[in-house]
């Protein structure tokens, strides 16, 4: 399978007060299409510090990535990294920033988020803007990123104005056209959501047409930029040379500027006299009832602050889906909930990889979690990722102390013992972390190397990979 | 609590006041407006005594009766109409307008703080009419209701102490009841009073504890609040005992007075300008202190 | 809930605060009754006059009657007499001094609220996006230099700025007879305004608003002018209150852009400059409501103040006026207007907030 994500030797600190946070010390793994990888570990371990460094968004101060690759396809997410600043080291250290090239960075970084990769965070309650309804909130994310294809849609949708209409008055959709309007009514037909729904969708894309029919020229030209822009951004992805990336994101960023400014700003209205915001909110409504939600309809027009956790959650999930995704990174998605909730909404992941063949990195404590959901595991303990593997041979065959560890403090009904079995210690202080590798002073089967030396990484059975001395004389680990 | 549990706990107090100074310190602005407040004060208190006669009264020479003279190096802040040696004034001023200020405010948040605290804790009927009472003070501009405060029960210091403490207390008990909603929530209290500690225990052992800072910081702003309403009353001729009282205001009110405000300003600056500056000076050490203050206990401001 | 049923609600608090105002301003008026008395005639001080107020004024009853008497004769604008300047002139009623005393209060009040926000807000938000550089700890500097300057000294300074010996061009000057070269209308050197209507031209002032009135007439130069001296006086008190708001829209910003949802809008993918403008501005101005009672309440005593300065013909000018007169009746009139002026401000920006952020009509 292809390599959809590949993390290279990352390190993230944070400067702070008291010293130096070494949160991320040199993490790499792969992620390879429609597969999931679940990042298990202790709270503090740097999981959800390895999710925001791939999106980058660590709060800058104090936040820093000091190093490493991450490769989205053939692009580097951290190219420029060492001209973004400087870290000085002299009585105290300093940073210096070059705000120019982060901000030029940050505008790149704004056509790959939400786009090629999303996230959905863990507190859906809190997760979005209470001051604007869902609706508007997921229509900003098809006008970041869907311009195109809603365009096309209403384009295709206008020319078979008198059909539609013809379908709306019938109540029923006969036939399916061979363009993209009719991909689109394939799509709702066979999402199969009751008639109102059709009917719902039927009354939007026809007034979205119409009123496109009224401004044709002005529309027609909007599409041919967006579809130069999208050719344009998909280079990136490609093997280009270096010249060639850096132009691209010269121009890109320029256009970035014009397509926000404009369309997002003109949206602020509560313009229904444009079609795309028609449009966007019909997708809106397909997005909603493609997660199960009922009534989507209502919910669209709802606050947030009106809907529950686990609807909310799956809004959420809906959002990170409007643009399909290659990298769909889940941050204990279902801490928040319930159980019932919860496997609810991992049913919806699960649908997600089989569907979409969406990748999805999938952080959490819960090991039964990662047992139902994952096909590869990561296990981090502070900053490093000490063991990984199939699920599979991570449950029934795993080699390092800290993992041993953990799957024995899950407690069993069928445990003959009293006690529960517990990992003594507690998280080390990541200002001054253990020397050599970091579980050390909490692992049994500690030696004096282990101390010195921070231990490599080991592949000691094919795709099972440890970070112990315990198994150094094996091969190391390679990245390529 | 044991001899050696009080010494514990005031250790422990002590090294978080000596880390916050730590932090304090840090701030350019907010050492700057300590160190001149701290200056403040000591003229204050030593000022009067090395400048000499009644701590007052503004000292007149009675040569230069009526035509302010500039700054001189007899006179290093000049004088102003009817002979008042400005620097004199200001020195002594320094006492009156702190210490006056500082009977106010700690007045106002003695007041407000029970007052917060029973409104808070109590809450139903009783907290709700203090609250709606602490609403309609404060919907009142700061000196319209003093001077109306004033003009009805005369103007001395008693009235003027006590029409500035009415419009103070309110901040400090919306401040304070805010405060003891939030930590009635938290589990320890709720575990303390699981445990059968009585509510005026409660009160005070959590309770004040934590809404101190919110306090302090609150003093220091509303300290220069206080000394500005009270300049302004002087200037606009609510002050009591004549011309002579040493206060800043006051200063700056003979020269308003006297000639016509703008054409004294005119011909004789320093006899506006050079008291406003020694308020402006202080007020603004009080709010970067307070501000720093303010930055190192808010917990939403992590550094 | 509905919109409207929350506005009914807030409505309906509105009672107790007014009555409990008009509690306040009964006790003080009536503390003093030599005072109110001689308010009430005009100094016309003998046994019989001070038995015909005081039975006007029920004087002799039990208080809950004066109470009610207070609160009847205040609701239908009997609010006592002017005292006169001469024995025989006749009394002016306080609530027609009152109507010719408001409009320019209110216009200096609105006036100087617009330049607060205006100035305000952006270096409010600038100073949160930018912590901790350069910009936000020149603006806090700014900030709170501005909230320490006394009124009336920054009002004394400005006029002298503008005054006839001050080193700015004579065209910028409002005072002795300098002449704003569009029109002869300008401070005198006493410091009182000249407006350019009065009984000798003819004109009469339809609202009292000088802003207004200048457009009402289609006189745009007089508007301009009167913009212009209008401006500075605001200026004074706009300086004076906007730290207030610069501080509490950075701590309030600060505060939201830690939200979640701030993270969920970057995640995807919106540019930063909207993130601020969309996002997370419209949830800080909501805070922003909360303190604006206390902004208005420091705002209108930089206006009373103010206008003593400037001799603003407005409501802070008759109040201490009428308080260095010992004119009781005047001055509480000035109160009342005052606190219920602040606490519909409150109401109206209570609603504000409602529309704003739609959680709040949940309680």
């Amino acid at each position: 399978m292809e390599k959809v994500l590949t993390v290279s030797n990352l390190k993230t600190q944070f400067f702070i007060y008291e010293g130096v946070v070494k949160a991320i010390d040199d993490v790499s793994f792969t992620l390879r299409k429609g597969e999931v990888l679940g990042i298990v570990g202790e709270t503090g371990c740097g999981k959800s510090v390895t999710a925001y460094s791939i999106t980058r968004l660590i709060p800058d101060p104090p936040g820093r990535i000091i190093s490493g690759k991450i490769m989205l396809g053939n692009l580097n997410l951290l190219k420029n990294l060492d001209k973004e600043a400087k870290i000085i080291q002299k009585k105290r250290i300093k940073i210096v920033r070059n705000r120019k090239i982060i901000r030029k960075n940050d505008y790149f970084l704004n056509r790959i988020r939400g786009k090629y990769i999303s996230m959905i965070f863990q507190e859906p309650m809190a997760a979005l803007n209470p001051v604007y309804t869902v609706e508007d909130q997921i229509v900003e994310t098809l006008f970041l990123h869907n311009l195109t294809k809603m365009l096309k849609i209403i384009k295709s949708s206008s020319k078979h104005l008198s059909e539609l209409v013809k379908f709306r008055d019938q109540k029923e959709i006969s036939y399916f056209f061979d363009d993209d309007v009719g991909e689109e009514l394939k799509k709702i037909v066979s999402a199969n959501k009751g008639q109102e729904s059709i009917l719902k969708h039927l009354d939007m894309l026809i007034e979205s047409s119409k009123l496109y029919l009224k401004k044709e020229a002005k529309y027609e030209k909007m599409l041919i930029k967006s579809i130069e822009n999208d050719k344009i951004e998909e280079k990136l992805l490609s093997n280009i040379s270096q010249e060639e990336e850096d132009q691209i994101i010269k121009i890109l960023t320029k256009e970035s500027k014009k397509i926000n400014l404009i369309k997002i700003s003109k949206k602020l209205k509560r313009n229904t006299r444009d079609p795309l915001i028609i449009e966007a909110r019909r997708e809106a409504l397909f997005l909603l009832e493609s997660v199960n939600i009922p009534n989507a309809y209502r919910v669209l027009k709802s606050y947030p602050h009106e809907l529950s956790g686990g609807m909310l959650q799956r809004v959420v999930i809906s959002i990170s889906l409007s643009n399909n995704p290659y990298v769909l990174i889940a941050d204990e998605p279902t801490t928040a909930l319930d159980v019932t909730v919860q496997a609810q909404i991992l049913e919806i992941l699960k649908n997600l990889q089989k569907n979409n063949k969406t990748s999805i990195i999938l952080i959490t404590h819960d090991l039964g979690v990662i047992a139902e959901m994952s096909d590869r595991v990561a296990v981090m303990y502070a900053g490093n990722i000490v063991e990984s593997a199939s699920t599979d041979d991570i449950f029934h065959n795993p080699k390092h102390p800290y993992t041993i560890g953990l799957l024995q403090s899950i407690p069993r009904i069928d445990n003959p013992d009293k006690k529960l079995k517990t990992v003594p210690g507690s998280v080390p202080n990541l200002i001054n972390p253990p020397s050599g590798c970091r579980f050390n002073p909490r692992c049994p089967l500690a030696f004096d190397k282990c101390k010195l030396e921070k231990p490599p990484t080991i592949e000691v059975s094919d795709g099972h990979t440890v970070a112990c001395h315990l198994f150094s004389g094996k091969e190391v680990y390679n990245d390529e | 609590m044991s001899q050696s549990d009080f010494i514990k706990e005031f250790h422990s107090k002590l090294e978080a006041f000596k880390k916050n100074f730590y932090f304090l310190t840090r701030s350019p602005l907010a050492t700057i407006g300590l160190g001149i407040v701290l200056f403040y004060i000591l003229i204050a208190i030593v000022g009067p005594i090395i400048v000499g006669g009644n701590p007052l009264i503004m000292t007149q020479n009675l040569k230069y009766y009526f035509n302010p003279q500039p700054p001189s190096m007899q006179y290093p802040f000049g004088t102003t109409y009817r002979g008042y040696d400005i620097f004199n004034g200001v020195i002594k001023g320094a006492r009156t307008d702190i210490g006056v200020a500082a009977i106010i405010v700690l007045s106002g948040a003695f007041i407000g703080t029970i007052l917060g605290s029973i409104a808070g804790y109590k809450g139903g009927i009783i907290g709700e009419t203090i609250m709606r009472i602490t609403d309609i003070f404060l919907s009142i501009p700061f000196i319209v209701l003093a001077v109306a405060f004033l003009l009805i029960f005369g103007r001395n210091l008693i009235t003027m102490v006590e029409a500035l403490v009415i419009i103070w207390w309110p901040t400090y008990t919306r401040i304070v009841r805010g405060q003891v909603l939030i930590v009635r929530e938290l589990k320890y209290v709720e575990a303390s009073v699981a445990a059968g500690s009585s509510s005026l225990r409660t009160v005070i052992k959590h309770i004040i504890p934590n809404s101190i800072y919110p306090i302090f910081v609150q003093i220091s702003l509303d300290f220069g609040n206080v000394i500005l309403t009270i300049a302004s009353l002087f200037y606009l001729g609510f002050g009591f005992a004549g011309y002579s009282l040493a206060e800043w205001g006051n200063i700056i009110g003979i020269a308003a007075s006297q000639g016509s405000g703008i054409q004294t300003l005119e011909l004789y600056p320093w006899t506006i300008e050079i008291p406003g500056l020694v308020i402006l000076i202080f007020v603004l050490s009080l709010n970067l202190l307070g501000d720093g203050l303010r930055d190192i206990t808010d917990p939403r401001l992590r550094r | 809930m509905k919109l409207y049923v929350y506005l009914i609600r807030r409505l309906l608090l509105l009672i107790p605060v007014i009555i409990g105002v008009t509690l306040i301003t009964f006790y003080l008026s009536h503390v003093n009754i030599g005072m109110l008395i001689a308010g009430y005639e005009g100094r016309i001080r003998n046994a019989q006059t001070i038995a015909i107020v005081k039975r006007e004024l029920h004087l002799n009853g039990p208080i809950w009657d004066q109470y009610l008497y207070y609160l009847f004769s205040l609701f239908t604008g009997n609010w006592g007499y002017l005292s006169p300047n001469e024995p025989m002139d006749a009394l002016t009623p306080v609530f027609v001094e009152f109507q010719r005393r408001f409009p320019p209060t209110a216009e200096l009040s609105i006036i100087a609220t617009i330049l607060v926000l205006i100035m305000g807000i952006p270096l409010g938000v600038l100073s949160a996006v930018k912590k901790d550089r350069l910009l936000d700890q020149i603006t806090r500097l700014i900030a709170m230099a501005a909230v320490s300057i006394p009124v009336f000294w920054l009002g004394l300074i400005i006029l002298m700025a503008l005054g006839p010996t001050s080193p700015i061009p004579s065209y910028l000057k409002l005072i002795g007879g300098g002449q704003i070269n569009f029109l002869n209308y300008a401070y005198t050197s006493k410091g009182t305004l000249e407006p350019w209507a009065s009984p000798t031209s003819g004109i009469s002032k339809p609202t009292g608003f000088l802003l207004i009135d200048t457009l009402y007439y289609g006189d745009y130069k007089a508007f301009l002018a009167a913009l212009y001296t209008v401006f500075w006086p605001a200026l004074v008190v706009a300086v004076t209150s906007f730290g207030v708001i610069i501080r509490f829209l950075r701590s309030s910003m600060l505060e939201v852009l830690g939200q979640d949802y701030i993270r969920t809008a970057r995640s995807k993918g919106v540019p930063e400059s909207f993130v601020i403008k969309k996002h997370a501005r419209r949830n800080a101005l909501g805070t922003t409501t909360t303190i604006m009672g206390l902004f208005f309440a420091s705002l209108l005593s930089g206006v009373v103040v103010t206008e003593y300065v400037f001799n603003w013909p407005g409501m802070g000018e008759w109040l201490f006026n009428a308080a260095a007169n010992a004119d009781m009746v005047s001055v509480m009139a000035t109160t009342f207007v005052f606190t219920i002026v602040i606490v519909v401000a409150n109401l109206i920006v209570d609603i504000l907030y409602s529309i704003l952020d739609p959680r709040v009509r949940l309680d």
